[in-house]
């Protein structure tokens, strides 16, 4: 059991006072980070996260996302009247020195006919490509809904 | 008919709440927005996930009731809020547990049948109660409750998406919402504040 002051500094942590980031991936002038995905709750649906950081001095942009025999969509969101709709993305565009979290109701992964599907402590395999500095592949922790160290 | 809440000022508050460097002597919403006037715990009947009537304000009544619009097809929002909740009263005594009923309010009714809210609901706490109804049903409740329609995206396409109300209302034992918990909250939050909810506005027995 953590005592309150440690899980006022996991607190503190989890509300954006950000660590360095933790690059797990590379392509071309774009480092990734962070990344976590959410085991579906029943059947083969799930989510998955991440952060790209623009270290270039050029733009590039997310072109593709995939995820084994899954369909992997990137959908942003935009709010009216209290009410959260889901955008499709095809693309995600990174300016030099440009930070993007992906975020539990912002942009996130949508991820459909996962298979096999994962489970909390499995490792799930994403590809990412983006136009100039062509693919990345990481290994994404997968964990029960809303129990990411994110959350 | 409530007035229509000013929502962007509620956003704000809600995202100032879950910014850094929050107050120490937050009382009921750690993670959740006070709002400026309570919400009266809307009346409606719907049918249960055991296609059975369930009547919101009277098989609330005494209850602290979490009540959320959303789709088992969700891939983030609504699942990180109901396991959150779910993992929070796991947390607590089965006694002070079972003070609350917490009602999720399908706004896809065409996929989710009874079967798949029982399933869904079913893997994350087997006392949540899912409800479903025809989609304008759903809409005026959420439009009393003064926020916008559920927005059903093209459903002819596969893994159609669904706009939904990202809020769960806290309705406490006085069968008022004094607190609205929008997404991004966390399950520390929760773990927080749904033990104070018992106590918090409770009618004097």
């Amino acid at each position: 059991m953590p005592r309150p002051a440690e899980l006022l500094a996991l607190a503190l942590l989890g509300i954006g006072c950000h660590q360095p980031p933790a690059v797990v991936a590379r392509a071309g002038n774009i480092e990734i980070s962070h990344p976590y995905a959410f085991a579906p709750v029943i059947g083969d649906e799930g989510s998955a996260y991440f952060t790209m950081k623009n270290a270039g001095a050029t733009a590039d942009t997310l072109t593709g996302v995939s995820a084994g025999k899954a369909t992997a969509m990137l959908h942003g969101s935009r709010e009216s009247g209290g009410v959260v709709r889901m955008v499709m993305l095809d693309i995600l565009p990174l300016k030099p020195g440009e930070t993007v979290a992906l975020a539990v109701g912002q942009i996130h992964l949508m991820l459909t006919g996962l298979d096999p599907v994962p489970h909390p402590g499995d490792t799930l395999q994403l590809t990412l490509t983006f136009a100039h500095g062509g693919p990345a592949t990481l290994g994404v922790p997968v964990y029960r809904y809303g129990e990411s160290p994110a959350e | 008919m409530p007035h229509p809440l000013k929502l962007r000022a509620l956003l704000a508050v809600a995202i100032l709440a879950s910014a850094c460097g929050r107050a120490k002597e937050a009382r009921l919403p750690e993670g959740g927005a006070q709002l400026p006037k309570p919400i009266l715990k809307p009346e409606f009947v719907l049918t249960d996930q055991n296609g059975k009537s369930f009547d919101f304000r009277k098989d609330t009544e005494g209850y602290v009731t979490l009540l959320f619009f959303g789709y088992t097809h969700c891939p983030d929002v609504c699942p990180v809020h109901m396991s959150n909740i779910a993992s929070a009263l796991q947390r607590m005594s089965p006694e002070d547990a079972r003070r609350f009923k917490v009602v999720f309010v399908t706004t896809d009714p065409a996929r989710d049948d009874a079967a798949r809210l029982k399933a869904w609901l079913g893997a994350l706490d087997p006392a949540f109660i899912g409800l479903r109804g025809p989609i304008d049903s759903i809409n005026s409740i959420t439009a009393n409750l003064g926020f916008g329609a559920a927005f059903v995206e093209d459903t002819t396409k596969k893994d159609y998406t669904v706009g939904h109300l990202g809020i769960v209302f806290a309705f406490t034992r006085d069968n008022l919402a004094h607190t609205i918990y929008p997404f991004g909250v966390r399950q520390e939050d929760w773990a927080k504040d749904l033990p104070r909810m018992i106590d918090a506005y409770a009618p004097p027995s």
